[in-house]
C-alpha cells in the first residue's frame, strides 16, 4: 500500500487514526497499531509477513538471552547466531541471484558453466530495512548500550509501525520504544505538524519528483544514442527526483508519525546544499549513514587503529552501504565511488585542504547518481561519455516529447530552487494562518488529482 | 486554534474536491459518464472513440482494418481498389485486444455488411501493458468490451476520473482546441499510400534512398528505444482466450479474417536475440498460437521475422517498428483475393 494512493489516504489511515485514538488503553492500543501495521504489510503480501514477523521475534528473543547471559562467550555466540540468520535470509531475498549470476560470468570466462535454479525469489518489501533496524537493537543489546526490553509487544510494534516499515526512516528501538510505552492521546498542534509534513512530503513526491521520472526514464532507455545536453538533462534530473521522491517520502513518514503522536527522526537536511562529500552524508538519508557508522564501520574498527585501516574501513563500509541499496554492481560501484571520495577527503583533511564548495559536491553528487541510476555498469559509462561529449555533433539537441518538456522545466526548476535556496522541511514553521490552511487545501487536492498515475516510491526497490 | 486549522484543512479539501468533481463530470472530455447520445458529430476529447465515429461515418463499410500505430499504414484505398470492397481502417496507437474486440464489436453492430476483417497483431496487445482506461471506462464502448468486471468496482474506478488531473488537462486542451497528445488521423492511410505510389523505387529516388542512409539508419536506431520491453511481459491468459474467442467467433460468422503478423527492422532482432534471447521462447508460442488458428476463414500473413524483399530502407520502413504501405501491399496481396475468392 502506498502512502500516495486512495485507499491509503481515504480508508487506511483515516481508520487507523480513529482506532488509534478511540483506544483508551495503552496495551490495547499498541495491539491496534500492531494489528494495522500487520494489516498494512498483508496488503502488500500475506506471506511474507510471517518472514517479518519471524525476525521480530527470533532478535526480540535473542536479545532477551543476551541481556540474561554474563558469559562474554555466550553472548558473543548469541549476536553471531542472530546476525548470520539475519544476514542469510537477507541475502538469500535480495543477493542469491545476483551472486550467482555473477558466479557465472566467472565461470564462464574460463569456459565453465553455472546452471541457474528455476525458483521465483521475490524480495519482500521492505526487508533491508527492517533487517537493519532489528539487528541494531541485538547489537545495542550486546554492546550494553540498552537493555533488553521487556515487552515483544512493544519491540513488534517498533519494527512493523506502519509509517517507517518499508522505507524508513531507519529508526532505532530506543527512540520508539519509550513513545510507545506511553499511552498516546490526540495532540491538535502535533496532529497539525503532522499533516503539513505529509501534504508538503505527498507535493514533493507527485509535483516534482514524479514529473521529471518519465523524462529521465525515456532518456535513460538507450543511454548510448543520449547527447550531451540530454545526458545532463537526465543526471540532473535524477538527482532532483531521487532527492524529493525520497525525502518526500520520509516527510510523510515523520508527518504519519507525528499525527500519532510518535516522533521520528529526521532523514534529510538539505543535502545539496552541503560543502563536501562528508558534509553530504552527514545530510542525505541520516538514519542510513549514521546505522552505518554505528554498526558496520565502528565494528570494523573506525578510526581506532591507523590511518590506512580508517581508510579502509571507510572505503568497505560505504561499499557495503551501496551494495545495501540493490543487489547490481552500479551500486557497488556507487557505493565504492563515494568510498573513494571520503577517504580522498580524509586524506586531504590531514594535510589541512579543506574542501568547501557546493558546485563542487554536487557535481560530484551527480556523477555518482549515474552508477546509481544506470541499469548496468556499461550503460552508466556510456552515460558518463555523453556528460562529457559536448564538442560531439547535435550535443546540444534534446528530443523528448513536447508535453513531458514543460512539466520538466517547471518540476526541474522548481526543484533546484527548493534543493539550494529554501528551508529544509525540519527548519519549516506551520502557522494556523487561513493563508497556511488554504495552500495546504490546494496542495493537497491537487496531489489527490495526480493519484491515479502510477507512482512507487523509488527506495521500495531497495 | 489547530482543531480549527484541522477542521478548515479538511472541509476546505473537500469543497475544493466537489467542485474539481463536479466540473469534470459537467464536461465529461472522455464520455465517461454522459454520453447516452454518443454519434459521429459528438465532440470527445478521448481519441479511442474516434474509431467509434470512422465506423458511424460509413455504415456502409464492408473491410476493417484493427491494428495498432502499425496498422495505421495499411492503405484503405488500395484495399478498395483490390477487393472492390469498401474499407475503413480503425488502426489506434497502442491498441491492444481489448480495444480491437471492442470496435470489433462496435462494427459488427453498426456495419450493414461486414465481410472481412484485417487484424494486425502485436505481441503486447496480450500482455496488459497498453490497456487504456479511457477504452473501459468510455460509455458509447461499454456493451461491446470483451469482458464484463464487478459493477461496484467498475463505478469506483471510473469515478476516479473525476478526480483525475488527466481528464482537467483534456478539458483545458480540447477547450483551447488543441488535439490531443496522441493525434488519430484518419486520413493518415490515405496520405501513406499516396505517398506509396509516388515513391519509384527504381528511378531517381533509389539515389534519394542511398544519400539518405545515415540519416535514416540514425532514426531507425533512435525508434529502437524502448521497444524491447514490449516483448518482456508474459501475455496474460485471459486476454489470449478473448483473441481466441473473437477469431472463432468470426468464423462461425462466416467472415472471413486475414491475420496481419508485422516484422520488425533487421536493426532491432539482431540487438534483442543478442541482448534478450530468453523472451523468444515466449514470443514464438504466441506466433504459435495463432497458426493453430488457421482455418479456411482464417488466414495468417506472418512475416514476424523479416520478408524476401526487404531491402532495408525507407521504401519498406517508416522506422524500425513500423512500415510503410509499400510492405502491407506485398503482404496482402494474395490474402485478400482469397478471402474475397477472386
Amino acid at each position: 500500500m502506498l502512502f500516495n494512493s486512495y485507499v491509503f489516504i481515504f480508508l487506511f489511515f483515516p481508520l487507523a487514526l480513529l482506532g488509534y485514538y478511540s483506544i483508551k488503553h495503552r496495551t490495547a492500543q499498541l495491539v491496534f497499531l500492531f494489528a494495522t501495521s500487520c494489516v498494512f504489510y498483508i496488503y502488500w503480501s500475506a506471506a511474507y509477513i510471517l518472514l517479518m514477523l519471524f525476525t521480530v521475534a527470533l532478535d526480540f528473543y535473542v536479545a532477551k538471552f543476551i541481556d540474561l547471559s554474563s558469559d562474554q562467550k555466550q553472548r558473543k555466540a548469541l549476536l553471531i547466531f542472530s546476525i548470520l540468520v539475519n544476514l542469510v535470509i537477507l541475502f538469500f531475498f535480495k543477493y542469491f541471484y545476483f551472486m550467482l549470476d555473477s558466479a557465472a560470468s566467472v565461470f564462464n570466462v574460463f569456459g565453465g558453466h553455472l546452471q541457474r535454479p528455476n525458483w521465483e525469489i521475490i524480495l519482500p518489501i521492505g526487508i533491508s530495512f527492517y533487517t537493519f533496524q532489528s539487528m541494531s537493537y541485538v547489537i545495542d543489546v550486546y554492546r550494553r548500550h540498552s537493555s533488553a526490553h521487556g515487552n515483544l509487544l512493544d519491540f513488534a510494534t517498533y519494527v512493523t509501525f506502519f509509517p517507517h516499515q518499508i522505507s524508513g526512516p531507519l529508526v532505532r528501538h530506543n527512540q520508539i520504544v519509550p513513545q510507545l510505552e506511553k499511552k498516546q492521546l490526540f495532540n491538535p498542534e502535533r496532529f497539525w505538524s503532522g499533516l503539513n509534513l505529509f501534504v508538503l512530503g505527498l507535493s514533493k513526491k507527485m509535483l516534482i519528483a514524479d514529473r521529471i521520472a518519465p523524462v529521465v526514464d525515456s532518456l535513460i532507455l538507450n543511454p548510448g544514442s543520449m547527447q550531451f545536453a540530454e545526458a545532463w538533462i537526465a543526471a540532473v534530473g535524477y538527482t532532483v527526483q531521487i532527492y524529493f521522491d525520497f525525502s518526500g517520502y520520509s516527510d510523510m513518514a515523520v508527518g504519519l508519525g507525528r499525527m500519532m503522536n510518535i516522533e521520528f527522526p529526521w532523514n534529510f537536511n538539505s543535502p545539496y546544499k552541503s560543502k563536501s562529500i562528508t558534509d553530504f552524508w552527514k545530510r542525505w538519508h541520516i538514519s542510513l549513514s549514521s546505522w552505518l557508522k554505528d554498526y558496520l564501520y565502528v565494528s570494523l574498527g573506525g578510526n581506532r587503529k591507523g590511518e590506512l585501516s580508517t581508510y579502509v574501513n571507510l572505503f568497505l563500509t560505504m561499499l557495503i552501504g551501496g551494495l545495501w541499496h540493490g543487489a547490481n554492481w552500479t551500486f557497488v560501484v556507487w557505493g565504492m565511488y563515494h568510498g573513494g571520495l571520503l577517504v580522498i577527503e580524509r586524506f586531504l583533511k590531514k594535510k589541512n585542504i579543506q574542501i568547501n564548495s557546493t558546485v563542487l559536491t554536487f557535481f560530484l553528487v551527480v556523477i555518482g547518481w549515474v552508477f546509481f541510476r544506470a541499469n548496468n555498469i556499461s550503460d552508466a559509462f556510456l552515460w558518463i561519455k555523453a556528460l562529457f561529449s559536448f564538442a560531439e555533433p547535435g550535443a546540444f539537441v534534446m528530443d523528448f516529447r513536447a508535453g513531458y518538456k514543460d512539466q520538466l522545466s517547471i518540476a526541474l526548476s522548481l526543484g533546484l530552487l527548493i534543493a539550494f535556496f529554501m528551508k529544509n522541511t525540519s527548519e519549516i514553521k506551520f502557522p494556523t494562518t487561513w493563508k497556511r490552511v488554504l495552500v495546504l487545501a490546494i496542495l493537497f487536492v491537487i496531489c489527490l488529482s495526480f493519484m491515479s498515475d502510477d507512482s512507487p516510491f523509488l527506495y521500495f526497490q531497495f | 486554534m489547530y482543531k480549527k486549522s484541522i477542521i478548515s484543512f479538511l472541509c476546505l479539501s473537500g469543497l475544493m474536491l466537489l467542485l474539481f468533481a463536479a466540473f469534470n463530470y459537467h464536461n465529461d472530455p472522455f464520455c465517461f459518464f454522459k454520453c447516452e447520445n454518443f454519434s459521429a458529430q459528438s465532440s470527445t476529447a478521448n481519441y479511442y472513440l474516434y474509431p467509434a465515429q470512422y465506423v458511424l461515418k460509413n455504415p456502409d463499410a464492408e473491410v476493417i482494418i484493427l491494428g495498432s500505430s502499425r496498422g495505421e499504414n495499411v492503405p484503405e484505398k488500395w484495399i478498395d481498389e483490390k477487393t472492390g470492397l469498401k474499407t475503413i481502417n480503425l488502426s489506434t496507437p497502442g491498441a491492444d485486444v481489448v480495444l480491437k474486440t471492442t470496435l470489433l464489436n462496435f462494427a459488427k453492430a453498426h456495419l450493414k455488411n461486414l465481410k472481412l476483417v484485417i487484424w494486425q497483431v502485436d505481441y503486447f496487445e496480450l500482455t496488459r501493458q497498453t490497456t487504456s482506461e479511457k477504452v473501459l471506462y468510455a460509455e458509447p464502448y461499454f456493451k461491446y468490451q470483451p469482458f464484463r468486471s464487478n459493477q461496484i468496482s467498475y463505478q469506483f474506478k471510473k469515478m476516479k476520473a473525476l478526480i483525475d488531473h488527466k481528464t482537467f488537462e483534456a478539458i483545458l486542451k480540447y477547450k483551447k482546441g488543441t488535439k490531443p497528445d496522441i493525434a488519430f488521423k484518419l486520413f493518415k492511410s490515405t496520405d501513406s499510400y499516396e505517398k506509396c505510389l509516388n515513391f519509384s523505387f527504381e528511378k531517381a529516388d533509389h539515389e534519394a534512398l542511398k544519400a539518405n542512409e545515415e540519416v535514416f539508419k540514425k532514426h531507425l536506431i533512435k525508434s529502437l528505444q524502448g521497444l524491447d520491453k514490449r516483448f518482456m511481459p508474459r501475455q496474460d491468459a485471459q486476454y489470449v482466450d478473448i483473441f481466441k474467442r473473437e477469431i472463432k467467433k468470426l468464423e462461425e460468422a462466416n467472415i472471413p479474417v486475414v491475420i496481419l503478423a508485422l516484422p520488425y527492422h533487421k536493426i532491432f532482432w539482431e540487438r534483442f536475440k543478442r541482448d534478450n534471447s530468453q523472451f523468444i521462447p515466449q514470443y514464438e508460442e504466441w506466433l504459435q498460437m495463432i497458426e493453430n488458428l488457421k482455418s479456411e476463414k482464417v488466414q495468417f500473413s506472418n512475416y514476424n521475422w523479416d520478408f524476401p524483399e526487404d531491402n532495408q530502407s525507407e521504401f519498406y520502413w517508416d522506422d524500425a517498428n513500423h512500415l510503410q504501405c509499400n510492405f502491407y501491399i506485398y503482404a496482402l496481396e494474395k490474402h485478400l483475393l482469397k478471402a474475397v475468392n477472386k
